[in-house]
C-alpha cells in the first residue's frame, strides 16, 4: 500500500511538470472550477431540506429530488417508508460536519445523532453514527447522490452495530455453580439496521468448546438486550456441553476466554458483512 | 473585500503550500479585530498576512491589464446563548449553561495572468457547547489549497475525488493531482480517511480505523461522443489507529479495478462501468467480487426514457460512497410531457438486496472446533412501481394538482414478506398576494419479520400563506411581512388495533423594512396521543430578530423553546436558548 501511494505521487508530481506543451486540455476543460463556500453552504442547505422532509415524512418530497440511477434507489426509499411508519417524531441531529468540495460535488462528513419514539410502545431511542453524504449540483439545485458511512436517513441501508460486553474480566470464584447465572454480566447489541425487529441473535463459544446461541430482545427499535436476565452463566468441573442453553465454564481449566459475535449484515461505509466480537477473560 | 480591484500584480508570494500558511490564517481569522481592521486597505491586510506567516508579505504592483487578481472573502460570525434543557441525553442532544460558538471562514484566491487559479479555504468552529461539538471544542470545517489552471488541477487538504461510480468517490485528506497529457486526463489522489482532521491528530477522538487509500483514474475521449476511463483504487485500515477494545471491527483492505465509458450522440446517452475487487479482514479469507452498472436513456423534447442495471456483489469493495454493495436492480423511468396542462413520471424497478437483516431464528451453528459460524446470506427481493403526475390548469392561473401512488412489495430468503403501499394527492393555489394547498397521503406498511408495527398511516395537510409589502409595478418594496399557518392531522391504525394521532398547527409571520431589519416569529403546538393511549402535548415558539450593522455586519438575537410531553415524566423533554449573534463578512 505505501509503496502504491509514493508510486502514485511520483507519477502525477511527474506529470505536473512535464513540458506545457503536453498539457494540451480540451477546450471545456480552459476554465478552471473552483468551489467556494457559497456552494459548500447551498449543499449544507439542500441536506438539511432532506433532513426536515424526513424528520417530517415526507417520502415523497425526497424521492423526487433522487436520481433514478441511484445505486439502491428502492432499498433506500423502503428503509425510509419503514422508518417513518415505525419511527415517530424522529429528529436527526447533525453536528461536527466537515465539507470537501469540487466543481459540481460537495461532500459533508458529519455525525449524527437520531432520536425517535418507537411507534408500539413509545419508547424512547438513540441511533448515532457518522455518515459521508455526496451531493452532486444539478440544473435545479444541489441534491443527494448518495450516503456512505452510516446511513442515518433509512434503516437496512447500513449501520455499524455496536455490541457492549461488560465487564471483560469475570473472577471465576464470582461464578455459582450450575445452573446458577450470573447477575452482573451485561450484553446489549444496537444495530439500527433491526429497528422493528422483536430480536436479534448474537452466538457466543468459549475457548473451552461451548457454544451457545443468545436471543437479545428489542428494548426500543433497534436496541436488544438479553431475552433470558440474568444470563445463563455457570461454573462446574466438567467440560462444557455445546447448545444446551447454558454458557458452563469449567472451572479447572481457567484461565478461560468467551468470546460474543455477532455479524452485522449491512455495517454501512462500502463494508461487506461484517464481524463484531467482543470478549470476556474468566480466570 | 476584492484585492483585484486594485488589478494588482503578485511580484512576490509567500510560499502557498508551506506549513505556516494554514496557521496565518487562523491566525487572522481567530481575531475579530483584525478581521475588522482588515476592511482598511489591501497593504494593512498583506501586512498582517505577513506577520502571521513570518514570511514576506505579496507584493501588490498594479498592472495596466489587470492580470493579476487576489480576492479575499471570509467571515465570522460569534454567537453568545444561554440554554436550559432538560430531558437527558437519550431524549435531547440539548444540555443546560452558558455557551459560545464562532464561526470562521476564510477563501483567498489568486489569479494568475494566463488564468491559473491558486486557492487556499479554510473554515472553524469553535465552541463549548457539547451538541455542537461533542469531542473537543475546535472543529476544522474545511481546509483546502491548490492551483488549477490550463490543463492542470492540484489540490491538499480536504480534497473531493470524484473519478468514478464504482471507483472511488469520497472525501480524502491529503492529495489530489489531476493533469491532462493530450486529450487524455490522468488523476491520482492519496491520503488518509478519517472522520476529521481532529481525529486525525488525536487517536482519543476516533471512532473508526484511519483507512490509508489511494486512487488513480486515466480518461481519454475517443471521437466526439465517446469517452473511456480506467481506474485503480485501494485502502487498508490501520488496525492500531484506534485504541485497544474501541472498536469490535476487524480492520480490513481492498483493491478494486474498474473501466467504464460515458457515451451521448444526439439524444442518446450511455454511462457503464465495471469493476473488480479484492476485499479482506485481518486474521480471516479474503473475498473476490464484482460490480456492473450501466444506465441510459433518450431525451427527447417532451419524453425521457431512462433504462438501468445495476449489480454490485456483496463483498465488492471501493471508495465510492455511491456503489452500495449488495445491489442488484433494473429500472425504467420515464418523464413525459403529455400536454401543456399534464406531465407524468413513471419508475418501475426489481431490486435484491443481498444485505438485508438476517432471518430470524439465526443459522444453525456449527459444532465446534470450527471457530465462527459461517455467514449465511439473507437476500430481499423488491418489485417496485411509482408514478407522478402533475397538472395545471391554463383557466385558473396558479392553481395546480400533484397525485402520486407508488407501490413495493418484497419477499426474503427467509421467507419473510413486505408490501408499502403509499398513494398522495396535493392541491395548491398561488395568487400574487396569498396561496393556499391542501394535501392528503395514505401510507401502508406490512412486514412478516415485524408485524408489531404493520400499520396504516392517513395524514392531511393545509396551509394558508399571505403576504403584505408596499411594492409596486415601478418600485420595489421597502418593507414586507408574510403570514403562514399550516397544520397537518395524521392517524396511524396499528395492525394490533391500537390508533396513535398527532395534529399539529404552525404559525410563521416574517416581516422586514429595508431601514430596521427583519424579524421572524414561530409559534406552534401538536396533540395527539401514542399507541398506548398516552397523551403527547408539545409546543414551540422561535423568535428571531437581525439587522445589519453597517455594510458588512449584522446583529441577530433569537430565542427559541421547545416543550415536549411535560405530563409523562418518563418521556418529557424541554429546552429553552436566548441569544446574540454578531456576524461579519469580508
Amino acid at each position: 500500500m505505501r509503496n502504491a501511494l509514493v508510486l502514485a505521487c511520483a507519477l502525477l508530481l511527474a506529470g505536473l511538470t512535464a513540458t506545457p506543451a503536453a498539457a494540451q486540455a480540451p477546450a471545456d476543460e480552459q476554465k478552471p472550477q473552483l468551489a467556494g463556500f457559497e456552494d459548500m453552504k447551498a449543499a449544507r442547505a439542500a441536506l438539511d431540506e432532506i433532513i426536515r422532509a424526513y424528520e417530517a415524512g415526507d417520502i415523497g418530497a425526497i424521492q423526487a429530488r433522487l436520481d433514478p440511477a441511484m445505486i439502491g434507489f428502492q432499498r433506500f426509499l423502503d428503509g425510509m417508508r419503514r422508518d417513518t411508519a415505525n419511527l415517530k417524531q424522529t429528529r436527526l441531529h447533525l453536528f461536527e460536519a466537515n465539507v470537501s468540495a469540487g466543481p459540481d460535488v460537495a461532500m459533508i462528513q458529519a455525525a449524527w445523532e437520531k432520536r425517535f419514539f418507537g411507534v408500539a410502545s413509545f419508547t424512547p431511542g438513540l441511533f448515532t453514527g457518522r455518515s459521508t453524504f455526496l451531493m452532486h449540483r444539478a440544473k435545479d439545485g444541489w441534491r443527494l447522490a448518495a450516503v456512505s458511512g452510516d446511513n442515518p436517513f433509512s434503516s437496512e441501508s447500513g449501520v455499524l452495530a455496536t455490541l457492549t460486553v461488560m465487564p471483560s474480566l469475570i473472577p471465576v470464584a464470582s461464578l455459582a455453580l450450575c445452573p446458577g447465572t450470573f447477575p452482573g454480566l451485561g450484553i446489549e447489541l444496537v444495530d439500527p439496521d433491526l429497528a422493528g425487529l422483536a430480536s436479534a441473535t448474537i452466538e457466543v463459544f468459549s475457548s473451552q468448546g461451548d457454544r451457545e446461541v443468545l436471543t437479545l430482545t428489542a428494548l426500543s427499535p433497534g436496541r436488544f438486550r438479553p431475552t433470558t436476565f440474568p444470563v445463563p452463566l455457570c461454573g462446574e468441573a466438567l467440560p462444557p456441553t455445546p447448545r444446551n442453553g447454558k454458557i458452563e465454564i469449567n472451572f479447572l481449566a481457567v484461565p478461560a476466554t468467551l468470546t460474543f459475535r455477532y455479524i452485522d449484515a449491512n455495517p454501512g461505509a462500502n463494508r461487506p458483512p461484517a464481524t463484531l466480537m467482543r470478549s470476556v477473560t474468566i480466570r | 473585500m476584492n484585492l483585484g480591484s486594485r488589478k494588482a500584480r503578485v511580484v512576490a508570494w509567500p510560499a502557498w503550500c508551506g506549513p505556516a500558511l494554514p496557521f496565518a490564517l487562523l491566525a487572522l481569522a481567530g481575531s475579530p479585530a483584525g478581521a475588522a481592521e482588515g476592511l482598511q486597505d489591501n497593504a494593512t491586510v498583506l501586512a498582517q498576512f505577513a506577520q502571521a506567516s513570518g514570511g514576506p508579505a505579496p507584493q501588490l504592483v498594479a498592472g495596466e491589464d489587470g492580470a493579476t487578481k487576489i480576492e479575499w472573502h471570509g467571515g465570522a460570525t460569534v454567537d453568545f446563548y444561554s440554554r436550559s434543557a432538560s430531558g437527558g441525553a437519550t431524549l435531547t442532544p440539548y444540555s443546560g449553561g452558558h455557551y459560545h460558538r464562532i464561526g470562521m471562514q476564510s477563501d483567498l484566491r489568486g489569479t494568475a495572468p494566463e488564468g491559473d487559479v491558486s486557492w487556499m479555504q479554510f473554515a472553524l468552529t469553535q465552541s463549548d457547547d457539547p451538541s455542537a461539538i461533542l469531542l473537543g471544542n475546535s472543529q476544522i470545517n474545511t481546509l483546502s489549497a491548490g492551483r488549477a489552471g490550463l490543463g492542470y488541477r492540484v489540490a491538499f487538504g480536504d480534497v473531493a475525488v470524484n473519478h468514478s461510480s464504482l471507483g472511488a468517490n469520497m472525501p480524502l485528506r491529503g492529495l489530489l493531482a489531476q493533469r491532462y497529457f493530450g486529450q487524455t486526463l490522468v488523476s491520482a489522489s492519496a491520503g488518509v480517511i478519517a472522520e476529521s482532521w481532529e481525529a486525525l491528530a488525536d487517536q482519543g477522538r476516533r471512532r473508526m480505523f484511519l483507512k490509508n487509500a489511494y486512487a488513480l483514474k486515466a480518461e481519454t475521449p475517443f471521437g466526439q461522443n465517446l469517452q473511456a476511463y480506467a481506474t485503480v483504487q485501494g485502502y487498508r485500515e490501520d488496525g492500531d489507529s484506534v485504541g485497544a477494545n474501541a472498536l469490535a471491527l476487524v480492520p480490513s483492505s481492498g483493491n478494486t479495478a474498474t473501466a467504464g465509458l460515458n457515451w451521448r450522440e444526439g439524444r442518446y446517452f450511455l454511462q457503464a462501468e465495471g469493476g473488480l475487487s479484492r476485499y479482506g479482514e485481518k486474521g480471516l479469507d479474503g473475498h473476490r467480487d464484482r460490480a456492473l452498472i450501466v444506465d441510459g436513456g433518450w431525451q427527447g423534447d417532451k419524453l425521457g426514457l431512462r433504462l438501468g442495471h445495476h449489480d454490485l456483489g456483496r463483498y465488492y469493495a471501493s471508495l465510492s460512497g455511491l456503489a452500495g454493495a449488495g445491489i442488484r436492480e433494473s429500472y425504467a423511468n420515464a418523464s413525459w410531457q403529455t400536454t401543456s396542462w399534464m406531465s407524468l413520471t413513471g419508475d418501475v424497478r426489481r431490486s435484491e438486496n443481498q444485505m438485508a437483516a438476517p432471518p430470524i431464528p439465526p443459522p444453525t451453528p456449527t459444532i465446534p472446533p470450527t471457530p465462527v459460524t459461517p455467514y449465511t446470506p439473507f437476500v430481499g427481493k423488491t418489485e417496485a412501481a411509482n408514478l407522478r403526475a402533475q397538472f395545471t390548469f391554463a383557466d385558473v392561473p396558479g392553481l395546480g394538482l400533484g397525485l402520486t401512488v407508488g407501490e413495493s412489495h418484497g419477499k426474503s430468503s427467509g421467507g419473510g414478506s413486505n408490501r408499502n403501499a403509499n398513494q398522495g394527492a396535493s392541491l395548491s393555489y398561488m395568487r400574487p398576494a396569498w396561496n393556499a394547498s391542501l394535501g392528503y397521503q395514505n401510507s401502508t406498511l406490512k412486514n412478516s419479520l415485524a408485524a408489531g408495527s404493520d400499520s396504516r398511516s392517513d395524514t392531511w395537510m393545509a396551509s394558508y400563506g399571505r403576504n403584505w409589502s408596499d411594492a409596486t409595478d415601478i418600485a420595489p418594496a421597502s418593507w414586507m411581512l408574510n403570514a403562514t399557518a399550516s397544520g397537518s392531522f395524521q392517524r396511524q391504525h396499528l395492525e394490533n388495533g391500537t390508533t396513535s394521532t398527532l395534529n399539529t398547527l404552525n404559525l410563521v409571520v416574517m416581516g422586514e423594512r429595508s431601514a430596521w431589519g427583519r424579524l421572524s416569529a414561530i409559534l406552534g403546538g401538536s396533540r395527539g396521543h401514542d399507541a398506548t393511549g398516552g397523551a403527547l402535548r408539545q409546543h414551540w415558539y422561535q423568535l428571531d430578530a437581525g439587522r445589519a450593522l453597517g455594510q458588512r455586519g449584522g446583529i441577530r438575537l433569537y430565542l427559541r423553546g421547545m416543550s415536549s410531553f411535560q405530563d409523562r415524566s418518563a418521556i418529557a423533554y424541554r429546552d429553552k436558548t436566548a441569544g446574540v449573534q454578531l456576524s461579519y463578512a469580508f
